[in-house]
C-alpha cells in the first residue's frame, strides 16, 4: 500500500499528470451522478425519443450558449399548462340569453414577452377536454405586440387533441407567408421588404372555450419551441444531447477500463504460462496470437454486429476476446522469458513452490511496473474504438453514447448545415477523456520505467 | 508412462544410513534442437559422474569454467532430469515423478547461490523472503512464522533482527543479502545444503566471514554440505573432500589435504599450479599451464577427456579407453591411465 502512495507522491511531480488525474476524477464524479440521478431506465427513454420524453424539446436547436455570440437572440423554448400557471388569467364571460342551461364560456389567456430575433420553430397547444357527449368548443386568438387580433382557428375538441401552428395550412394561406408562425410572428413594416422579421412585444395568446355540459371543461399545455435548447442542444429527433453526453461517461470509461483492464492481465497472464510451462503449452499459445494478430479485427467485429448482436456487453467481449492474444503477448513473453531463468526463481523452485505461486508471485509483480503505464495508455484506445464502432454502424441500438450522437449526426450531415454543436460536443468530450489517461498514462510510464532500468 | 512408474516404485536402495546423498553414473545431456524439432546432438554437461555424501560432511567440487560443476549442482537440486543415473537422497530416488517424495526431497535441501542479489526477489521484503519457504511447505500460522523468521536471522547474525525484517534487497549490503540467502536455506531446517559459488561475488573482507557462518552452521546442525567453486583457496575452510572436475567428469577425488599435497591426476596439478599465491614475486614468474582449451561437450575427445592437454598422455591408451577410478590410497581415487598399475588388490 506504501507503494502506492509513493506513486502518487512522486506523480506530482508531473504536472500533466495532475490535470489528468483531476480530470479523470471529475469524469469519474460525473458518471456515478449520471447514474444516480438519469437512471439506466430514464436514458434509454428519453434515448428512444418517446413523444411523451421529448415534447417539450425544439428539434435541431442550438444550446442555448449560443445565445450568448448573438446580438439578436434566438427564441428559447418554454411551455405553459394553463390549469397550474399564475399567469394565465381566466375569465368566465357572462351567459347569453339563449344559451343552454349547461352552456359556459370561459377564456383563458396568456401574455408572453417575445424579444428575440428569429421565428420559433414551433408552438405547440395541448387540449385535455373532459366531456361526455358534447364535445366542447374552442376559439384562439393571438394578439400581436402591433395590435393585430388574429382569429387562428375555431373548433371542437376531442378528449386528447394537439394543436401545431406550423401544420396549419388553412392559417398559412391567411397569414401568407412561408410558414404560420413566420406569418405571426412578422413585423408590418420591416426594414427589408423580402426578409420576414420578428415583431418584438408582447404576444397574448387567448382561448376561448365552450362547454356544454355539467363537469365538462378544457385545460390546455402551451409549448414554444425555440431554436435554443438546453446546455448542449437537441438533435434530428428533438433528443436532448446532454443525455447522451453524461451517459457516454461512465460507459466510455467502463468499456474503456474493462476492456484495458481485461485485455492487459489476460494477455499478461497467458504469457506467463506461455513462458512458464513452455514445451507445447508456449507452441499452442504463440500459434494462436500469431494467427489472431492476422485476423482483421473491425471485419470479425462487424460480422458479430451484423449477425449476432450489437449490444455493448458482446462488443465488449468480443473486443477483449480478440484484442487478448495480441503483440501484448509477445511483448511480455519476451519479458517474462528473461525472469524465467531468474536465480530467485530456481531457488523458489528448490524449496518447493508450486507452479501457480511462481507464476502469481514470483513472475507478474516484476512485469507490473511495465504493465500500469500500459494499461493506463490502452483505457483512450478504447474508448475510442467504442465511439469507432459507433459511427460504423454497430453501436449499441438502445445506449446513448458519444459515438452515437457522433454517427447520428453524420448521418444527418450536421456539419453541413451548420449543426457543429452536434459533433463538437461528444468529440471534445472523447479528446478529453483520451487526454487525460494519456497525460497519466505517459507520466506513468516516465516513473515506472526508469525504475525498471535500475534494477 | 505409467508402466515405467510401476517400475520404479520396485526399486529399493540399500545404502547405509551414513550415507546422504549418492550419485549413481549420472548424465545430464541436453539435446540441441535443429529447427526446432530435428536433433542435432546432444551436450554432455555431466558424464558419468558418482560420488556419496555422507552425514555432517562436506565435499568440495572444484573446476574450470564450464566443466559442468553448476549442472551437476543443478540436477542434484532437482532442477534439471538426469538422462542416465541416479540420484538417491536417504534411499530415495528424487527422480521418481512422485510429488510427495519431491516435495520432502525440497524440504530437505537448502541452496546458497553465487550473486546474491540475483539470488532474492528485489520486490519483497526479508520478511516475505524468508516466509515464503516455509508457506510453500505448509507453515501458514504468523506466530510460528515470525518465531522462525527470527530465530534463523539471529542464526546467520542478521542482528537486531528488527533492523533487517522489513528491509529490501537493495537497502543491504552484498554481505547481508548473502547471509539471507543462507537463511533461507536452513530455515526449513534442511539436512543437505549445496552452495554454488557462495563467496565468488563478494569482496575479500566479507568472504572470510560468510565461509565462517558456513561452517558453524554445518557444525551445529549436522549439514552436509556439498560446497562448489572454481577457486581451490576457499575450499580449505571446511570441506574434508575434494572432487576434481573436468569436461563433465570427475578425474579426482581425495581427502583435502591429499590432493593439495599428494595430487595424481595431471589436471589437478595444472589446476592447483593455476592458484595464485599472494606473493610480489609471482609476477615475474611465468607459470606451467596447459596448453589448450577445455574441450568441446558436444563432441568430448573419445579415452579420457583430458588426453588433448595432457603432457603424460599414453598414445593408443588415453585416447581410446575411458580410464576407470584408480584407487592410489585411503579414500583417493584417480581416473588416470598413469595409475593403472597402482591397484592394490
Amino acid at each position: 500500500m506504501s507503494g502506492i502512495k509513493k506513486i502518487f507522491k512522486e506523480l506530482k511531480n508531473f504536472p500533466t499528470a495532475i490535470v489528468g488525474l483531476v480530470i479523470i476524477t471529475i469524469l469519474i464524479i460525473v458518471a456515478i451522478l449520471t447514474v444516480i440521478f438519469i437512471p439506466y431506465s430514464e436514458a434509454k427513454r428519453q434515448w428512444r425519443g418517446d413523444e411523451a420524453a421529448v415534447y417539450l424539446n425544439p428539434m435541431n436547436a442550438r444550446p442555448a450558449w449560443t445565445n450568448i455570440l448573438r446580438k439578436d437572440k434566438w427564441p428559447e423554448s418554454f411551455n405553459v399548462v394553463f390549469s397550474e400557471s399564475d399567469d394565465v388569467t381566466y375569465t368566465v364571460l357572462p351567459r347569453e340569453e339563449d344559451d343552454s342551461e349547461f352552456k359556459v364560456v370561459t377564456e383563458m389567456s396568456y401574455s408572453f414577452e417575445y424579444d428575440y430575433g428569429a421565428f420559433p420553430q414551433e408552438i405547440l397547444l395541448y387540449f385535455e377536454a373532459d366531456y361526455i357527449n358534447s364535445k366542447p368548443f374552442i376559439e384562439i386568438r393571438v394578439l400581436t405586440p402591433e395590435g393585430r387580433d388574429i382569429r387562428i382557428i375555431r373548433k371542437g375538441v376531442a378528449h386528447t387533441e394537439t394543436y401545431r401552428f406550423n401544420q396549419d395550412l388553412k392559417l398559412e394561406q391567411k397569414l401568407g407567408e412561408k410558414s404560420a408562425l413566420i406569418g405571426l410572428f412578422s413585423t408590418i413594416d420591416p426594414k427589408d421588404s423580402d426578409v420576414p422579421e420578428v415583431a418584438k412585444g408582447t404576444y397574448t395568446i387567448t382561448v376561448t372555450s365552450q362547454t356544454f355540459e355539467e363537469g365538462s371543461n378544457v385545460d390546455l399545455e402551451m409549448v414554444l419551441h425555440g431554436l435554443v435548447f438546453g446546455a448542449t442542444g437537441t438533435d434530428h429527433r428533438r433528443r436532448d444531447l446532454t443525455v447522451a453526453l453524461l451517459w457516454g461517461v461512465p460507459i466510455a470509461l467502463l468499456f474503456g477500463l474493462v476492456a484495458a483492464v481485461g485485455v492487459s492481465v489476460l494477455s499478461m497472464l497467458i504469457a506467463a504460462v506461455s513462458v512458464w510451462y513452455g514445451g507445447w503449452v508456449d507452441t499452442l499459445i504463440q500459434r494462436i496470437t500469431e494467427v489472431n494478430m492476422l485476423l482483421p479485427f473491425l471485419s470479425i467485429l462487424v460480422m458479430i454486429g451484423t449477425f449476432y448482436s450489437k449490444s455493448i456487453w458482446t462488443m465488449l467481449g468480443a473486443v477483449i476476446l480478440l484484442s487478448i492474444f495480441s503483440a501484448a503477448i509477445k511483448t511480455y513473453r519476451a519479458t517474462f522469458m528473461q525472469l524465467r531463468n531468474a536465480p530467485y526463481i530456481e531457488a523458489a523452485i528448490t524449496y518447493g513452490a508450486s507452479d501457480w505461486r511462481i507464476i502469481t508471485k514470483y513472475l507478474i509483480p516484476r512485469i507490473i511496473p511495465l504493465l500500469i503505464p500500459a494499461l493506463v495508455l490502452a483505457i483512450p484506445g478504447f474508448v475510442f474504438l467504442e465511439a469507432s464502432l459507433n459511427v460504423l454502424g454497430l453501436g449499441d441500438p438502445v445506449l446513448p453514447t458519444w459515438g452515437k450522437v457522433i454517427s447520428d449526426a453524420y448521418y444527418q450531415s450536421a456539419l453541413y448545415n451548420g449543426q457543429y454543436y452536434w459533433i463538437i460536443q461528444p468529440a471534445i468530450m472523447l479528446i478529453i477523456t483520451g487526454l487525460a489517461f494519456a497525460m497519466v498514462g505517459f507520466a506513468l510510464d516516465r516513473l515506472f520505467n526508469p525504475r525498471l532500468r535500475e534494477q | 508412462m505409467a508402466k515405467k512408474s510401476r517400475k520404479e516404485e520396485i526399486i529399493t536402495f540399500n545404502y547405509p544410513d551414513d550415507v546422504v546423498l549418492a550419485v549413481n553414473d549420472l548424465k545430464i545431456y541436453f539435446e540441441l534442437k535443429k529447427f526446432g524439432f530435428g536433433n542435432a546432438g546432444y551436450v554432455k554437461a555431466v558424464d558419468g559422474v558418482s560420488f556419496d555424501l555422507h552425514k555432517q560432511e562436506a565435499i568440495a567440487i572444484v573446476g574450470e569454467s564450464g566443466c559442468g560443476k553448476t549442472t551437476l549442482m543443478k540436477s542434484i537440486l532437482g532442477l534439471y532430469e538426469p538422462r542416465e543415473g541416479k540420484i538417491i537422497y536417504k534411499n530415495e530416488d528424487i527422480n521418481k515423478h512422485d510429488r510427495v517424495t519431491k516435495r520432502w526431497y525440497h524440504s530437505q535441501v537448502g541452496y546458497v547461490q553465487q550473486d546474491p542479489f540475483g539470488a532474492i526477489a528485489p520486490f519483497l521484503s526479508v520478511r516475505r523472503i524468508l516466509e515464503e519457504p516455509l508457506i510453500c511447505n505448509g507453515i501458514k500460522e504468523p506466530g510460528e512464522l515470525d518465531t522462525r523468521i527470527r530465530k534463523v536471522m539471529e542464526e546467520v547474525s542478521l542482528t537486531p533482527v528488527d533492523d533487517f525484517i522489513n528491509k529490501y534487497p537493495h537497502m543491504l549490503s552484498g554481505g547481508q543479502q548473502q547471509r539471507i540467502v543462507i537463511a533461507r536455506a536452513m530455515i526449513l531446517q534442511q539436512k543437505m545444503m549445496v552452495a554454488d559459488e557462495p563467496v565468488s561475488m563478494l569482496d575479500a573482507s566479507v568472504r572470510v566471514e560468510v565461509l565462517k557462518l558456513l561452517e558453524g552452521l554445518m557444525l551445529n546442525h549436522g549439514l552436509s554440505v556439498i560446497y562448489i567453486t572454481h577457486d581451490l583457496s576457499t575450499v580449505r575452510y571446511f570441506s574434508e573432500r575434494i572432487f576434481v572436475m573436468y569436461a563433465g567428469r570427475l578425474v579426482e577425488k581425495a581427502k583435502v589435504n591429499d590432493l593439495i599435497f599428494n595430487h595424481k591426476h595431471p589436471y589437478t596439478e595444472a589446476l592447483l599450479a593455476a592458484t595464485s599465491e599472494p606473493d610480489a614475486a609471482n609476477a615475474k614468474i611465468y607459470k606451467e599451464i596447459p596448453e589448450g582449451e577445455p574441450p568441446s561437450l558436444l563432441h568430448p575427445p573419445p579415452g579420457c577427456r583430458y588426453h588433448p592437454r595432457c603432457p603424460k598422455m599414453i598414445d593408443g591408451l588415453c585416447n581410446v579407453d575411458n580410464p576407470p577410478e584408480f584407487e592410489v590410497g585411503p579414500d583417493h581415487l584417480v581416473s588416470c591411465w598413469l595409475y593403472k598399475d597402482d591397484i592394490k588388490d
